[in-house]
Formats: structure tokens, sequence, C-alpha cells
């Protein structure tokens, strides 16, 4: 089945993947991000958080954001 | 307002997006897919003159026209490239539902942040956070505005405190962290803003995540001191306007702990600020002297008369005899 990933760490992506049915969304962020901490991001499915254990539906929007994230770096020209 | 009329003004704002986004994608869609109609013309062209001259027997017109084939196809095989790279890249989603993914993160945006209003005649669409607050120092709301400029299919946005909350200390170290702060509401191009219109929720919940973020090895001013800077010397916690600082090792210091020099008027502490061995005035390192003789630290208006009266410029010019005499008398110069 094909779901939208969208992964918003630095130099993320935002693509359709084809995954298997079975799917769920631990093993998703797993594939997707590994040797990150889940609790280290929100994971949401549909715009909505999501637990470990939910199995992906085809069409899901999925998406990784960091729970912490660094600005811009400083402009020297200022 | 209605729910009916407040949905039409978000699908109107949706819509708007959605063409700011597609435009660039559409005029590069419409210059750039042309197929290469004119090449394949010209490809026909050389195969009829390669035929005739074939025909007439003509050897070096026949190599001639084989060359500029060849040239042809190539370009016209560089031209068909382009064109599947162009449709590879094109979206493949109708306008109707990427309008509707816009509108579904500006429905989610309602659950997520506590505040989300849209002025239509302004193109902004405002996000208002939480209170956001890191290392126990709350630092108020905060907006996020999102800027549909109404003349160029640009998007900007900026941050602004709601109930600003900014450190008590505004010492010599915070002009840059004003600096900072306008450069980071005027920049628009982070990374978050880039073009794609799945990432409108998304986007609001990365600025938001930045905002959440304390790094201190980059803090202009670090949350420990945002309360206000401590004296040095007492620990108590003062206001910049009341604080200054010793011009020797850079420690803050408040007024009632701050020692002036009396020559320069420059603050000092107490471990930099020196005091004249004769008459006590307190001095910085700069306008104190010391006695060559007994190594004091003198002013520069008591070393002539220290120099002449120095005990120790006295012993050295005292004979052998009288100084082992002198050493069972307690002098009053002598050091305690």
């Amino acid at each position: 089945m094909r779901v939208l990933v969208i992964n918003n760490q630095g130099g993320g992506f935002a693509d359709y993947l084809d995954v298997p049915d079975d799917t769920t969304v631990a093993r998703l962020f797993t594939q997707q991000c590994p040797d990150k901490a889940p609790e280290d991001y929100l994971i949401r499915v549909n715009r909505q958080p999501a637990p470990r254990d939910q199995r992906l539906v085809a069409g899901d929007r999925i998406s990784f954001t960091p729970t912490k994230i660094e600005g811009p770096l400083r402009d020297r020209s200022d | 307002m209605p729910a009916s009329n407040l949905n039409r003004t978000w699908l109107r704002f949706a819509s708007r997006i959605e063409r700011a986004l597609s435009a660039p994608m559409t005029t590069t869609t419409t210059t750039t897919c042309a197929p290469p109609v004119e090449q394949w013309r010209q490809l026909q062209r050389q195969f009829a003159q390669l035929q005739w001259v074939g025909q007439r027997g003509w050897p070096t017109a026949t190599s001639s026209v084989q060359l500029a084939i060849s040239r042809t196809i190539e370009a016209l095989q560089a031209s068909l490239l382009d064109c599947q790279r162009t449709i590879a890249t094109m979206p493949n989603r109708s306008r109707v539902s990427r309008q509707r993914e816009i509108f579904a993160d500006l429905q989610a945006l309602c659950d997520e942040f506590p505040s989300v209003t849209l002025d239509l005649h302004r193109g902004e669409l405002t996000v208002e956070t939480h209170s956001i607050v890191l290392e126990e120092i709350d630092l108020g709301p905060f907006a996020i505005v999102l800027t549909l400029a109404p003349s160029k299919p640009t998007l900007t946005y900026a941050v602004f405190a709601r109930q600003p909350h900014p450190p008590t200390v505004t010492t010599r170290r915070l002009i840059r962290m004003f600096v900072t702060t306008r450069f980071a509401k005027a920049k628009g191009d982070h990374p978050s803003t880039q073009r794609s219109p799945k990432g409108l929720f998304d986007f609001f919940v990365l600025v938001r995540q930045i905002l959440e973020t304390y790094n201190p090895a980059s803090a202009f001013v670090r949350l420990s001191d945002w309360q206000g800077v401590s004296c040095t010397e007492c620990g108590q916690f003062d206001r910049a306007e009341e604080l200054t600082y010793c011009h020797e090792c850079e420690t803050d210091l408040c007024y009632d702990c701050a020692i002036a020099c009396e020559e320069c008027g420059r603050d000092g502490c107490s471990r930099c600020q020196r005091s004249c061995h004769d008459c006590q005035r307190d001095l910085c390192e700069a306008c104190i002297g010391t006695c060559p003789a007994c190594a004091e630290r003198i002013c520069s208006e008591c070393l002539e008369d220290h120099s002449s009266n120095c005990s120790e410029k006295n012993d050295a010019q005292t004979p052998p005899a009288a100084q082992a005499t002198s050493d069972l008398v307690a002098t009053p110069h002598a050091p305690v």
C-alpha cells in the first residue's frame, strides 16, 4: 500500500512510499529513522498523534517531527 | 463568525496558498515540457536528403548528411530526456486535492494550537502557541505569522512574543541579542518554509518546536541570567541599570561592591583593585605604581615621599653592624 511519509528532520523529505499492509507506526519509524529514539519525535498519522502499534492504511499521511529543533544559524553579517 | 463562513474564508485562503505554491511550477511546465517537434521535423528532412544524395551516388554529400543526422539525433535525445525529467517532477495531483490538503492542515492547526486566526485581506495566518516555558522560565505565548504577499507568490513568516518577557538584564552583552531577534523575525527562508503544499501544518509545528528548544551554548542571554545578573561580590541579583563591571576581569558588580579608581574613575572588584600602601586610596592596576625597593604598591602622589623614606632602601644603606642592632628593635615601617 502507498502512504505519504513526511520526515521533518533537518534534510528530511516528504514522499510517497510503498509499505507492506501490516506495517505499524513503530516499524515505519524504525525504517525511516534508524538509530533514532521515537520519544524524541512527534509521530503523527493524518495530523493526529498516533500510538506506536497503530497499523497504517493506504493513503495515510505520517509525519516525524523532532521534539527539539535548533533554529537557523546566526547571520554573521549583522 | 458562522462555521460555514469561516470554512469559506479558509477555503479561499487555501486556494491562494495553493496558487502561490504551484505558480512557478506551472510556468516551468509550460515552458520546458514542450516536445521537440522542430528537431523531429529537421530529422525527417535530413533523412529525405540522405535518400536523395544516395540515389545520385554522391559519397561526400552522403557522409556529410549522415553526420548531420547523427547530431540531430543526439540533440533530440537530450530534449526528450529533459521532457521526461520535467514530467517526473510535475505534480501528480489535482489542484482541488492540494487545496483539500491545505484546508485539512488549517483545520488540524485549530486542534493543535490554542488560537488560529486568518486575515484574508492582509493574507496573514496567525497561529498562537501555548506559553513557552524553558528551564522553568515562562516566556509567554508566541504568535507565528505566515504571510502570503499579495503582489508575489511567496510565503514569509515572523514570530512575535504575545506577552513579551524579555530578560531583566540589558547589559552590553545583550546588544547582539536584539540584532539576532530582528534577523530571526525578518528571515522567512528557513528550510521549513520551502515550497511544500503538504507541509502547512508541519511548518507551524516545526516553528513551535524551534521555539521550545533551548541551547545554552548558542544563547545570547542564557536562561540562568534571564532574571538578572548577580553581583560577583555579594551575590545579589540586580537589574542591568544597577550594575557595573570590573574593567580588569569583566565580572558583574553592583554599585555598592564596585570600587572606583580614584585616579581614572574606572570600576573594579576587590580582587583587581589595589590600595596605596601609604595613603590607602583605591586605585586600579593601571594607575598604581610599585616601590622598587620594598615592592609595595604606591600611588604616583606618594611614590616620591615613599622612596625617600622607604625602610628597605634605608636598610640597604645601613652598615652591617648597625643593621644587626636594628634587627633587635621593631621599626615602625617593618612589614606586619
